[in-house]
């Protein structure tokens, strides 16, 4: 059972080193804030398996607190970005 | 094994999949509303379906679990949508744009 648990940590953790090299060759800053968000969103689902692996439910409260920041640095840059904040 | 186990087992594979074909999306392609649409909903897919497979493995945990999904399938498509506004306003180019200059060449 542990096998499943350990092939959704290697596909997360491969798409998150694709998207770290997304994030470092792309050249406009909405590009690069898109892969920041594919990656926030890919590593809050990280959390969420690694939660499962470890057996302890406060990483759970760690997912949340991510998901809540990365939303808030999302919209401040894309805001600022645009103008008005 | 029960059947809820091996349910969750199928969900935690169809999320790391679609979250590793979002990725892969938003270093393949070309522009950057591809890349939105690429990477924003093949990875809210994967995460959902990852949160199901959680909820289907640790039937404890339901509460936690479901205000994490609720959470990021609501601030996902406005971060999204908000990312798409600024690179519209700010100018920046598509690939259309592009190839209808090369074609002109």
């Amino acid at each position: 059972m542990t096998g499943i648990q350990y092939t959704t940590l290697g596909l997360l953790g491969l798409g998150a080193i694709i998207g770290t090299v997304a994030l470092i060759r792309t050249k406009f800053t909405m590009e690069k804030m898109v892969a920041l968000d594919v990656l926030t969103t890919l590593i809050t689902g990280l959390l969420l398996v690694l939660s499962l692996v470890f057996d302890k439910s406060f990483i759970l409260d760690i997912a949340i607190v991510y998901a809540i920041l990365s939303f808030g640095a999302v919209m401040v840059v894309a805001r600022y970005r645009e103008g008005g904040i | 094994m029960t059947v809820l186990q091996y349910l969750g087992a199928f969900l935690f594979l169809v999320g790391g999949f679609f979250t590793f074909v979002g990725s892969l999306g938003v270093l393949r392609m070309p522009d950057v509303y591809n890349k939105l649409q690429a990477g924003t909903k093949a990875t809210t897919l994967g995460f959902i379906s990852i949160a199901l497979g959680l909820l289907c493995f640790q039937p404890g945990w339901t509460l936690k679990i479901l205000l994490v999904a609720l959470f990021v399938l609501l601030t996902n498509p406005i971060g999204s949508h908000a990312l798409a506004r600024a690179a519209k306003n700010t100018g920046v180019p598509t690939i259309r744009a592009g190839k209808e200059e090369v074609q002109e060449q």
